[in-house]
């Protein structure tokens, strides 16, 4: 009788476990393409004293993976290729892609690793901004450095008027905003430039609107 | 020489609009913001506000300086 009860409880306490992992395992995956053409967009902005250089890319790849109900424990990537990084002026963009500076070739793709992420919200409720930080890792020239990211996160379900522009299935919109040395990645401004036309801080600004 | 004292108004010119060329030269190659750039972010920015509105979140310019003026974000 004993062993029959130990039995029944084990058996209740397993199946009350995979219940709870089936709970933690409901993620929903948002991917992002180049083909959502603008909504995505990636910005890094060298402020000099007597040169602002803004590179620009809409051409990011990747995916969030998010419990809904439990917003922390998110992960996923993003990916830029170098190539994509657009200053206005073609020169300058050969300039940025070459051995000195992005190295194209050699490294063709930027890419950020989501880790975790913090934030007080406990949900992600369709249409509620929630203010979050995200820890991840960033990849620039082949070299990898931890980064963290304030950022604003908003899930939204899709409705009849986002399906007018583009947007056919409930979307994260994520904003996000972080600084980086460039020196830390191995780029170093030749001494003319240093300071001068070419900041050591970059700030990275990051617009995504990741599907499902 | 008297053919360089005749005609240096013509050779002002002639090197005045060489010039004018060189500036411009480099000018377009290396300062000059490429038309086809400034109207393809146009286009995609058209993009976006209709985005924005119909999700009915603010443009993404006005969450980053409420996000700046809330922390300094960095590299760790």
């Amino acid at each position: 009788m004993i062993v029959r009860t130990a039995q029944i409880v084990v058996t209740s306490l397993a199946g009350l476990a995979l219940m709870a992992t089936g709970a933690l395992a409901e993620t929903t995956t948002f991917k992002m393409s180049p083909e959502q053409g603008g909504l995505n967009r990636v910005v890094f902005e060298n402020d000099a004293p007597f040169e602002v250089i803004t590179g620009i890319t809409n051409a990011v790849s990747g995916e969030v993976k998010v419990d809904l109900a439990n917003p922390s424990m998110a992960t996923g990537t993003v990916s830029i290729p170098v190539d994509s990084i657009k200053t206005g002026i073609p020169t300058r963009d050969e300039h940025l892609q070459g051995e000195q500076w992005l190295d194209a070739k050699a490294h063709p793709q930027i890419t950020f690793e989501i880790d975790k992420i913090d934030t007080k919200a406990k949900a992600l409720k369709p249409g509620e901004k929630v203010e979050a930080t995200v820890h991840g890792k960033i990849t620039i020239k082949g070299v990898t450095k931890p980064v963290k990211a304030k950022a604003f996160v908003t899930y939204r379900k899709a409705t009849e008027e986002t399906k007018k522009v583009w947007i056919k299935t409930d979307v994260l919109v994520i904003r996000a905003v972080f600084t980086l040395n460039i020196r830390d990645f191995g780029i170093i401004p030749p001494e003319h430039l240093a300071g001068v036309k070419v900041a050591d801080q970059v700030e990275v600004k990051v617009s995504l609107s990741p599907a499902m | 020489m008297d053919a360089l004292k005749k005609n240096w108004k013509l050779i002002v010119l002639v090197l005045a609009v060489a010039a004018a060329g060189a500036g411009y030269f480099v000018y377009a190659k290396f300062f000059r913001t490429d038309p086809a750039f400034v109207a393809e972010q146009q286009r995609l920015q058209e993009q976006r506000d209709k985005a924005n509105e119909a999700l009915g979140v603010v443009p993404a310019e006005d969450d980053f300086e409420a996000l700046k003026a809330s922390d300094e974000p960095s590299a760790e």
